[in-house]
């Protein structure tokens, strides 16, 4: 089980260069939409609010032109959503009986699906290069916005020996947990490979580094803002 | 362009010397090869040309190093200006997400306009020959892809010195004499020094203006290819090649081919060997592996197997159907990208196919891992993954002991043993070298006495002498063990494997016999290197249906 849900994780934080409307998007539009769908999800309280909520992922992947972008996601998710609702409805304090209890589980686990669907796409769909450079227009440490990069480019190959070597333990009848002996290992070894290619392309050498990669389209990432304003307006008329 | 004088470096941890009173310059232009054994002090060598050293090896270090004009011990944050360096593993040297982002990182650290930075990627991805990887995403990229990006990333710099460690280890012959193509149009065109480490001297040495031997952290020789003769090459303790063992097993070592150049050894031996051949001896042999074929149980099957990785286009895996019987030893042969891993990861269940089915041991592996464990031994590319106590012999006592083996001490000591790791019983795991990793992985992986042993690419990092020891280890096991081994050595392959499924772009494009097969297919077309007695038979005895596979069987087979 716990091979599975890495494995999902693993291809749900891979980034994607196929050409949309959401990987075009403007690097500011799509912070800003993601901002105010975060502020959105937060005072949403029904059910029906919900749903409408999650309307928005299913909307953002029908602009990906791939459904598997959404169930992939889905995959990733679904083992911790469902341990949400589980728990939500078991410790309510109406008791798990009341229909009441389930209906505010299945409320706060399809808010929480919605916010994390919603990243999860905007994710696999965003250059790390792009927001590392209007990060740093803002002004945040050239080493903060690297790391930013870095993070994107290191998890999937983290998570990818973290499989090779969970597999290669439990076919030598160890626990689980004694993964991360090697795993760490190896992630370190990796790391400092990494810095040291960093430190031989001379990074951090200069505090001004030029960015080659647009910040995105602005007529696409009005189509992402638009779309989330007309969510809350949806929400709000309701 | 790079002067290095009397320079000596310990690591703060060791008590010895790595390097000792090193000497050498290279000049503008030059190509420069170091060879030596694994351990010799090349990488070492390398991380101090690269300005690593002190900064993140810490250690006692004394001499002069120079590159361009910068002071390498005194200035190491400048050398990035002059110099670029390449390292053995692609994967790790990317740092961002897409090709471009990654060419033109470099450049931007260095706050050039937008204009020049994007003149820049275009020359370094065109002289990589790689234009159309540019609007790739970096996860996209096969090994061989890697290495070009990573290359263009380090020339988008334009470095007046260009340093390589190993940088052939993880790519196929074909890609690997395109690098070095490219390195050497570089020098030429260019007038970029290269400065190459390598432990295989045959990838190199044609392109070699100049080769340094190193072994035990000192230079024992260093002077043109050319020079080099097989005598000389004979005492020196660096990794020695295919050719001299062929003419060693010829008994044609006397005092004038002992004179000869190790450059010229080709000719020697095509001179040499005489040229007819009983073929009878093989026709047997190829007969006696089909006579045997279908008489056992199956233990790896697979029907229809595909597999597509996420977030990519095409699928690695294409319809792979597969029976792989009870004491077979199984060679799965390809190029870079061709899915020899991929295909080896769903054995062991670390992938699902996206279609078909794979049954190991009678059961499926991706859902039913618990119940072929101890009964599959798996070593993965990297061997680190797979340890997880301080000592050798710990690490291997401790799978004894979860795997239920009885006497699981003295399992231990015979597993070593057999691995030759009993000398380095006491060491801790993480200062042994690549190879010696990679025995003690292997030792984990057989001390539970496994019906079937899987490994990933096990000559990755290994010198020849090394792979040599890891050959008649390997012949031992598989006596008892059904192997089945990714790679893309044949030499390794054909000197264990019984069988052979050649696999490009994800599909089995011949599957058979050992011997027959690498007679019939022309696997020098795919990349692959062929080894050289092959070649040798190939080209005396044109369209021979079978031949020797090693140096022995080649001598056996030449008619007196």
């Amino acid at each position: 089980m716990i091979l599975w849900i890495i494995d999902k994780i693993r291809i749900a934080l891979t980034f994607s260069k196929e050409k949309n409307i959401i990987s075009n998007a403007h690097i500011v539009f799509k912070i800003v939409s993601t901002i105010i769908f975060f502020a959105i999800a937060i005072t949403v309280r029904g059910l029906t609010d919900a749903l409408i909520l999650l309307s928005y992922p299913v909307i953002l992947t029908c602009l990906t032109r791939k459904a598997k972008v959404l169930f992939e996601s889905l995959q990733a998710i679904i083992l911790p959503i469902s341990l949400l609702f589980f728990f939500t409805w078991l410790l309510s304090p109406e008791g798990p009986l009341s229909m009441y209890a389930a209906i505010r589980a299945a409320t706060i686990s399809l808010r929480i699906s919605a916010l994390a669907l919603t990243l999860l796409i905007i994710f696999s769909f965003t250059n790390p290069v792009s927001l590392s450079a209007f990060l740093e227009k803002c002004r945040l440490p050239l080493t903060l916005t690297q790391s930013i990069i870095l993070t994107w480019r290191l998890i999937p190959l983290v998570l990818k020996d973290f499989l090779e070597a969970l597999a290669s333990l439990k076919l030598r009848k160890y626990p689980t947990w004694k993964t991360l002996i090697p795993l760490t290992v190896v992630s370190m070894e990796k790391a400092l490979r990494t810095s040291e290619t960093l430190y031989i392309k001379g990074f951090g050498w200069s505090k001004k580094r030029t960015y080659v990669t647009p910040l995105g389209n602005v007529k696409d990432g009005l189509i992402m803002l638009g779309l989330v304003m007309l969510i809350s307006l949806t929400l709000f008329i309701l | 362009m790079i002067r290095i004088e009397n320079l000596w470096f310990k690591y703060s941890e060791g008590r010895k010397w790595v390097l000792k009173n090193i000497n050498f310059r290279v000049n503008r232009g030059e190509f420069v090869v170091i060879v030596g054994p694994n351990g010799s002090g090349k990488s070492t060598l390398i991380r101090i040309l690269a300005g690593l050293v002190p900064k993140f090896y810490h250690g006692e270090i004394k001499g002069n190093v120079i590159v361009g004009n910068i002071n390498v011990l005194r200035n190491p944050e400048e050398v990035f200006k002059v110099a670029g360096f390449l390292f053995e593993d692609p994967e790790v040297q990317l740092v961002t997400t897409t090709v471009r982002d990654e060419v033109s990182f470099g450049p931007s650290n260095l706050g050039l306009n937008k204009d020049e930075i994007e003149k820049r990627v275009k020359w370094a991805l065109e002289v990589v020959r790689g234009k159309i990887l540019e609007e790739r995403s970096n996860f996209e990229l096969s090994l061989g892809e890697m290495q070009k990006v990573v290359l263009a990333s380090i020339l988008s710099l334009k470095p007046k010195v260009l340093v390589l460690d190993e940088p052939s280890v993880f790519l196929e012959t074909k890609t690997v004499s395109e690098l070095y193509t490219i390195l050497k149009d570089l020098a030429v065109n260019e007038h970029v020094t290269i400065l190459a480490v390598e432990h295989d001297l045959n990838k190199v040495i044609e392109y070699a203006d100049k080769l340094i031997v190193l072994d035990e952290g000192e230079i024992i020789w260093q002077g043109k290819p050319e020079d080099l003769t097989v005598d000389m090459m004979q005492m020196l303790p660096m990794p020695q090649l295919e050719l001299i063992d062929l003419v060693k097993q010829l008994r044609n070592m006397n005092e004038h081919v002992l004179k000869e150049s190790i450059v010229k050894l080709h000719e020697i031996v095509e001179y040499i060997s005489p040229k007819t051949m009983n073929l009878r001896f093989f026709k047997e042999h190829c007969e006696t592996e089909i006579h045997n074929e279908n008489l056992r149980d199956t233990i790896v099957e697979m029907e229809n197997v595909w597999f597509k990785y996420p977030r990519t286009l095409t699928y690695a895996i294409k319809n792979i159907n597969l029976k792989i019987s009870l004491g077979d030893s199984i060679g799965i042969l390809g190029p870079n990208g061709s899915g020899k891993s991929t295909l080896i990861k769903m054995m062991v269940g670390i992938l699902k196919p996206t279609h078909g089915l794979i049954r190991v041991l009678g059961v499926k592996p991706f859902k039913s891992r618990s119940k072929v464990a101890g009964k599959i031994g798996y070593v993965p590319q990297n061997p680190t993954l797979t340890f997880t106590s301080p000592t050798v012999f710990s690490e291997v006592y401790n799978v004894a002991k979860r795997l239920n083996v009885p006497n699981a001490a003295e399992s231990t000591e015979k597993a070593l043993e057999t691995m030759g790791l009993t000398e380095y019983r006491d060491y801790k795991v993480l200062k042994l070298s690549y190879g010696l990793r990679r025995r003690l992985s292997i030792a984990t992986a057989v001390v539970g006495k496994p019906r079937l042993l899987i490994l990933d690419e096990p000559t990755t990092y290994l010198d020849y002498r090394s792979k040599r020891k890891l050959i008649k280890t390997l012949e031992r096991i598989k006596k008892n063990t059904t192997l089945i081994i990714a790679s893309q050595d044949l030499d390794l392959i054909v000197k264990l494997c019984n069988k052979i499924a050649l696999l490009a772009n994800g599909s089995i494009v011949a599957y058979g016999g050992t011997r027959k097969l690498v007679y019939s297919e022309n696997i020098k077309d795919l990349g692959i290197e062929e080894p050289l007695v092959i070649k040798l038979s190939k080209k005396f005895f044109k369209n021979i249906k079978y031949g020797p596979l090693t140096i022995e069987e080649f001598e056996k087979a030449m008619a007196k």
